[in-house]
């Protein structure tokens, strides 16, 4: 379809004029096309930030167009100014700030839900004469037999009046030409809008709304009941109790699926991107600590941090997806059955199951809850969901566990899984009886139309996130890595004598190249493993086994649970070290199942591999999760209390794992 | 036809299809707002769509969906059954 010719939104006055900077917010009710609007205004050139003073990311973009520069501010969607909500506690702030500083507000408004919409352009009408109205939607309310006279409305109204359907970009060029010419009339020209009154109660404000709606809308023709019987069997289907969950696993299924699938080859590109990278340093620098710190603690550093990030981007463009298509909001009422036993919502289903890719984008996606408590309780428990980056150390543990019986490996992986859900349930049950006393708020939600998901808003939304996970996680993990690097390379060790006999043995000329070459080898794992043990870090492992002891832990395993504080996978990476293995994963398992303590026993039990895989699901073990925990709660002591509770359970599991086995003589 | 008031009625005990206007929400103030905003209010018609769990209602040009424990704290005023 096209849309009616533009209303009020004639081109200002032709020739060069003075540059003109304005601030517009954009408003409107949730699942309007704010978003999709965004887009077409400010494209790439969008960036993400929180709220002055809050925690809710508010992306900001810029529209340049002639002598005019916009800066455009992307408000959350909401239904009521007046609701107690964070994000119409936030549209109200900046609303009273805008009002100040007469900003440009344009409000959005689906043209086939009209009267309901305008009750919160009322609201804004009430205070704001700079305003422009994006009449979006009109194709759907062409689908439904409404015709909207976008002229009567700007009469009625007092403020421009744009038709379009943002979904196909069409109105957008109007838009740009209405803001344009509102940015020229600062100060003067706009007309009174007429709204009414300030202060109006909701009822008034629903009275006037209405009369505005039956002034400007009339029936084209009676909408077919093919569409709306359509809508109805698919909601049916998709919030059935047995269907609807057998929808949801399929769905998810598939979302992961295509998750590891799509972001396997590029994170197999980064990783041998950033390998390229340390080789080159390592041939360009000279040995020495410069170049282990370049290599080892800041390229090893951005390495670990940037190789989750196409999973991150494609979780967020597959829940964009997802989301645009409506789905979500059946699939919030499928879970909430299950979640509101535990004092979680139906809303916490997709930060529980993205925390399965990763607790930070886990974290945040809870901005999707709602309620506060409802909130606080997911972003606590959802570290406890097992993550890809507990896969490796799950790998070694369950194969050191099971070397005799490999069948009852893969059992025991999706225990752990079960485990960690499990302890997260559980938690939150806890949490919601205690801390956060009270129930999930019981779920309320609009069930958006049924419709095709716009891939440009999934690109967009997915690079936002994606910039977001590297500037919050990132800084976190290399300063970390960093610091780890140093703890575990000074003081420098002298290498042993083995080693030093190895080497000289490799260089005698009788040597063959591959004995020595394998000579070499040896004895830097030798060197490693000394440099390991004398290390702060190896200090530091001595210093806290004895914190450790009851969970059967020796220095080695104490010193692979310190450094693994700051990323989990770095546990298999310090037990290769310290083991002397090397490098690939056959020699890594190798290595570490012949590992010794000082008195000659193994240092991998079966109960000792056993408490360590409990620890390790149950453990926080990601200090980047408390950073991003920390912002989304607003808070340190959420994250305090995180890590406390997390590190507690899992000492605790641990503890009563390796007593028990020992205890039944199995050790 | 002639209008007959019935007395209101939890919106979890109204079969799905039949019509109604709100009479009372006996929820909490936001979740009352809300609601509200979606609106669904006294001087509104609302049709079910689908009774249970959940239950959702269409108000205007809004779907909403309740959770059955919502449409219990709902009550409605529900429209005489059509012939």
């Amino acid at each position: 379809m096209a849309v009616a010719p533009v209303i009020d939104t004639a081109p200002g006055q032709p020739g060069p004029q003075a540059p003109v900077r304005l601030r517009a917010l954009l408003v409107g009710n949730p699942n309007t096309g704010k978003t999709t609007l965004f887009n077409l205004l400010c494209g790439a050139r969008a960036k993400t930030s929180n709220f002055p003073g809050t925690t809710t990311a508010l992306r900001t973009g810029t529209l340049k167009r002639g002598h005019v520069s916009v800066e455009v501010l992307d408000m959350p969607g909401i239904y009521d100014e007046m609701l107690d909500t964070p994000e119409a506690r936030i549209v109200r702030n900046a609303m009273g700030d805008a009002r100040q500083k007469d900003d440009l507000v344009i409000v959005i408004v689906d043209a086939s839900n009209l009267s309901r919409h305008l009750v919160l352009v009322g609201q804004l009408l009430a205070a704001h004469t700079r305003l422009i109205l994006c009449l979006n939607m009109l194709d759907v309310a062409e689908r439904r037999g409404l015709a909207v006279d976008a002229a009567a409305l700007v009469e009625r109204l007092g403020v421009p009046v744009v038709p379009m359907v943002a979904a196909r970009g069409l109105g957008i060029e109007d838009l740009r030409r209405a803001i344009e010419r509102v940015a020229d009339e600062h100060g003067g020209s706009v007309r009174a809008a007429s709204g009414p009154p300030a202060d109006a109660a909701h009822e008034v404000l629903t009275a006037w709304a209405r009369s505005v709606a039956a002034g400007v809308v009339r029936r084209t023709e009676e909408p077919g009941r093919s569409g709306r019987e359509f809508t109805e069997r698919l909601d049916r289907l998709l919030t059935h109790p047995v269907l609807g969950f057998a929808v949801f696993i399929a769905v998810m299924g598939g979302l992961f699926f295509a998750l590891f699938f799509l972001a396997k080859v590029p994170m197999e590109l980064i990783d041998a991107t950033f390998a390229g990278l340390s080789a080159l340093v390592q041939h360009y620098f000279p040995a020495g600590a410069i170049r282990d710190l370049l290599t080892d603690g800041v390229i090893g550093g951005i390495a670990g941090t940037v190789v989750f990030l196409p999973q991150i981007c494609f979780l967020f463009f597959l829940i964009s997806l997802l989301e645009d298509t409506g789905y979500l909001a059946r699939a919030a009422f499928v879970m909430d059955r299950f979640l509101h036993r535990f004092g979680l919502p139906g809303h916490a289903f997709v930060p529980l199951l993205t925390a399965h890719a990763c607790a930070l984008p886990g974290i945040m996606s809870t901005r999707l809850i709602p309620d506060r408590r409802d909130r606080l309780v997911t972003i606590l428990v959802a570290p406890f969901m097992s993550c890809s980056a507990r896969l490796p150390v799950f790998v070694m543990l369950t194969s050191l566990l099971f070397a005799g019986y490999p069948a009852l490996a893969p059992v025991a992986f999706a225990g752990c899984f079960m485990l960690g859900a499990g302890a997260a349930f559980l938690s939150a049950m806890l949490f919601s009886h205690t801390i956060l006393k009270g129930k999930a708020r019981p779920i309320i939600l609009e069930l958006p139309a049924y419709q095709v998901p716009s891939i440009r808003n999934a690109v967009l939304t997915a690079r936002d996130q994606g910039l977001s996970f590297l500037k919050t996680a990132g800084t976190a993990i290399m300063a970390i890595c960093v610091v780890m690097w140093w703890l575990s390379a000074y003081p420098h060790v002298a290498p042993p004598a083995e080693a030093v006999a190895l080497r000289a043995q490799a260089s005698a000329a009788a040597t063959q190249p591959a004995d020595a070459t394998a000579m070499v080898d040896q004895a830097s794992r030798l060197e490693s493993r000394a440099q390991q043990a004398g290390s702060f870090a190896g200090w530091l492992g001595h210093a806290i086994q004895p914190v450790f002891a009851p969970l059967g832990y020796d220095w080695q395993l104490s010193a692979g649970l310190l450094t693994s504080f700051l990323a989990r996978e770095v546990f298999v990476s310090t037990m290769a070290v310290l083991a002397g293995a090397g490098d690939d994963e056959a020699g890594v398992m190798a290595g570490v199942r012949t590992m010794r303590r000082e008195d000659g026993r193994s240092v991998f039990t079966p109960a000792t591999s056993a408490s360590a895989l409990v620890f390790f699901v149950l453990a926080m073990q990601c200090l980047p999760t408390l950073a991003v925990t920390r912002r989304e709660s607003g808070s340190l002591k959420w994250s305090a209390l995180q890590l406390g509770y997390m590190s507690g359970v899992a000492y605790l599991a641990a503890f009563v794992v390796y007593q028990s086995l020992t205890a039944m003589g199995v050790s | 036809m002639s209008h007959v008031r019935t007395q209101p009625i939890a919106l979890s005990a109204l079969g799905a299809g039949r019509t109604g206007r709100l009479h009372e929400a006996r929820l909490d103030a936001q979740s009352v707002g809300l609601l509200r905003a979606l609106g669904l209010s006294g001087a509104e018609e609302f049709r079910l769509c689908k009774a249970g769990e959940p239950c959702i209602l269409q108000v205007g040009g809004t779907r909403i969906g309740v959770s059955r424990t919502v449409a219990s704290q709902i009550f409605v005023i529900p429209d005489p059954p059509s012939a």
